[in-house]
């Protein structure tokens, strides 16, 4: 969000290459790969300022989710051949793991992979239907779970985890409209798709590794605290007549500078673990909380004015009126994606407190 | 913000709870409700020798030398353990007010605070400065009943008052969730002067924002202890053939409780932190910030932590209704609510939160 709106694709390419010519798209990639091989702490700080500033983030399916999945799984071949076009946003990747019936329940992804012989260019024949691609209509390559042996003694361990090139036959992309009147999220089906085995990341059939090295990957942006600093600086730009609006922002604004101070414990108590954390789950649960209530709050400070809404989208009328309740509605998904809440607590209550 | 410890911190952690597991603990705390002046004496007797009453003191005249993180330490002990004694009143309050006034080693107001002989409470508002001497009534002084000197801010100065003088009537009264208060009456009171116009105004705001850190520390570790005790609940207590923490609403209610202890050890840490800070406007912004955030979680935290326990949790018998009471006095004694209009006309004046970094 820009100021409250959705940024083009033009220009989140265009600032994606930006950040890219200073080695800053690529903020969790070791220098090797072109990345400023930055500390935890440092990242955290970088998209603080990105936030507050306010401009996109750096394409995170690209560059928090598959470019450190390559970088420690993928192949020579494969690292020269992806990461470079990966940084600079001339592949933009989306990701293709939840399916109409494998969502907090990600091993029950029924998309199929059937291996195909033909010698040096044996192929997996891809059949299936993928949901909830984020900005699949402006991607190229989708990175994608499939079953390869529906035979497998344990539901993880017959997945594979593979690269797909979206202008392949078969490849078709449909939109879903969200509540807040805009398309982001799109569904793919996938009918009889050859992927060829270079496209192959890690092992047959432990596709499951992957999985859980790219969910867990860039937890240094996990609580988003500086979009949820911009909100409420909007909030007061706005200036409410309801006393009420200025004293909830300060109490959000209260647990948002002590969530700071959080982040900054758990990354430096993370720093030299490799991973998954159990405490990155505190800042998704609390980052979300708060971003939620102070999209409520801008909403409520814009009063009845923000029901208005214009059939060409939230866009077409000015800010702040026409982009808050549409911003509200969309974030409850917030809590949603990324590992819905009640799976954080799960986390929490199981790998942390042992019940 | 310096998150480590430094191996003197970590020594003075180490004494300081060896000797609140040993002196602490429900049974203690029941007593000392029951008596006649609130604490334990010997308890009191006790941090006295071990230094911990003289931890704001500098070095030149045999203290510590402690700031925040000293203050978290003591305070997360005697909350967890249960320790209520005088030691916000007399050695981070009053001993505030009178490291600022040139301490000097022969002061026999500071000697009698570091050996433990006097207890001194602060008595700040109600108090006025006539011809007769210092008159007024304040109401609830903590530990106003057992001090022996009152520190008395009226005029825009500070005195030292006898509070064993005819001049003065007090009623003493136990407080819930421990310790004691008291309504003080003076009539025509002698005060020794120990801060005048210049100097009383910064020395009652830095008193008020170490108490704040106290407080915060108490609290963090009475809501620790609150959430060990409810999280063994879980595992141990059973109901319908199983331990009840199998069940997932309470499972996600614990993990909700440990979310909200973390945020509270953070608002303790910006607290602790806040007071080095030499920007007045941000040393209030960040003790105003904690402020809310652990008025807010001692609620969250005492609530669930007895609605967890079932029943036990509202019996006297039990530890986790005394955590409970002592979180709820920490929430009224918090002003939240002006914490939330220093935040507000903060905002107002600069509309800038970018300067909220640390």
């Amino acid at each position: 969000m820009l100021e409250g709106r959705v940024p083009s694709r033009e220009e989140v390419v265009a600032w994606q290459r930006t950040l890219n010519r200073r080695g800053w798209a690529t903020p969790s990639w070791p220098k090797q790969w072109g990345g400023p091989g930055w500390s935890p702490i440092e990242r955290a700080i970088f998209f603080d300022e990105l936030h507050q500033a306010p401009a996109p983030e750096p394409v995170s399916f690209n560059v928090a989710m598959l470019g450190p999945v390559l970088i420690r799984y993928g192949t020579e071949e494969q690292k020269s051949r992806f990461l470079p076009a990966t940084a600079n946003l001339d592949i933009w990747w989306c990701q293709g793991f939840s399916e109409p019936g494998a969502g907090s329940d990600l091993a029950a992804v029924r998309t199929t992979g059937v291996r195909m012989s033909g010698g040096a260019d044996d192929y997996f024949l891809i059949n299936g239907h993928k949901i909830w691609q984020g900005m699949a209509h402006h991607a190229n390559w989708m990175f994608i779970l499939v079953r390869t042996d529906p035979n497998a003694s344990k539901r993880q361990a017959g997945l594979t985890f593979l690269l797909l090139d979206m202008t392949l036959p078969g490849v078709n992309v449909r939109p879903i409209i969200t509540i807040d009147g805009r398309h982001e999220v799109n569904e793919v089906f996938l009918d009889d798709v050859r992927v060829p085995v270079d496209c192959l990341v890690g092992i047959e059939n432990d596709g499951w590794t992957m999985t859980k090295a790219l969910l867990s990957n860039e937890r240094t942006n996990i609580a988003r605290i500086g979009m949820t600093k911009h909100i409420l600086r909007r909030i007061k730009t706005i200036g409410s007549e309801d006393a009420s609006v200025a004293k909830r922002a300060a109490a959000i604004e209260a647990e948002l500078r002590v969530l700071e101070v959080t982040q900054l414990r758990i990354l430096t108590a993370q720093s030299g673990v490799d991973g998954a954390d159990p405490r990155s789950s505190i800042l998704k649960l609390k980052g979300v909380e708060l971003r939620q209530a102070a999209s409520e709050l801008l909403m409520q400070a814009v009063g009845t004015a923000s029901l208005r809404a214009d059939p060409a989208g939230p866009e077409a009328i000015a800010n702040p009126v026409g982009t808050a309740l549409p911003n509200y509605a969309i974030l409850r998904a917030a809590s949603i994606y990324g590992g819905a809440s009640e799976i954080q607590k799960t986390i929490i209550a199981k790998s942390v407190l042992g019940l | 913000m310096d998150l480590e410890l430094s191996d003197e911190q970590r020594l003075l952690l180490e004494m300081v709870e060896r000797f609140a597991t040993d002196a602490g603990g429900l049974e203690p705390h029941r007593v000392a409700l029951e008596s006649e002046v609130g604490y334990s004496c010997q308890t009191w007797q006790k941090m006295a020798e071990l230094g911990l009453l003289s931890i704001l003191f500098t070095e030149e005249i045999g203290g510590l030398g402690g700031g925040g993180t000293e203050l978290m330490i003591i305070g997360e002990s005697m909350g967890r353990h249960m320790i209520a004694t005088p030691f916000l009143e007399t050695a981070v309050v009053a001993a505030t007010i009178l490291a600022g006034n040139c301490p000097r080693a022969q002061d026999p107001l500071i000697d009698g605070l570091l050996n433990g002989t006097q207890i001194y409470a602060l008595v700040e508002k109600g108090i006025e400065l006539g011809p007769r001497g210092l008159s007024g009534t304040a109401i609830g002084i903590a530990a106003g009943g057992q001090a022996d000197r009152l520190i008395v801010a009226a005029g825009g100065a500070i005195y030292s008052v006898d509070a064993t003088s005819s001049a003065i009537s007090r009623e003493d009264y136990p407080l819930h969730g421990g310790g004691r208060a008291a309504d003080i009456r003076l009539s025509g009171a002698k005060g020794d002067l120990i801060a005048d116009k210049d100097t009383a105004e910064p020395l009652l705001r830095r008193a008020a924002d170490r108490r704040v850190v106290f407080l915060a520390s108490e609290a963090l570790g009475a809501a620790e202890a609150a959430f060990e005790a409810t999280v063994d609940y879980l595992k141990t207590r059973v109901q319908f053939g199983t331990p009840i923490g199998a069940n997932q609403s309470l499972q996600h209610r614990a993990a909700e409780l440990f979310v909200e202890i973390e945020q509270l050890r953070s608002a303790v840490i910006l607290a602790a932190c806040s007071l080095d800070e030499l920007d007045t406007a941000k040393r209030a912004r960040g003790l105003a910030a904690a402020t809310i955030v652990v008025a807010k979680v001692a609620r969250f935290v005492g609530q669930w932590t007895v609605q967890l326990h079932g029943g036990i949790g509202v019996a006297d018998e039990h530890a986790v209704g005394h955590w409970f009471l002592r979180l709820t006095a920490i929430n009224l004694l918090l002003d939240s609510r002006s914490s939330v209009d220093v935040l507000v006309s903060e905002g107002r004046s600069s509309a800038n939160l970018r300067t909220s970094g640390s």
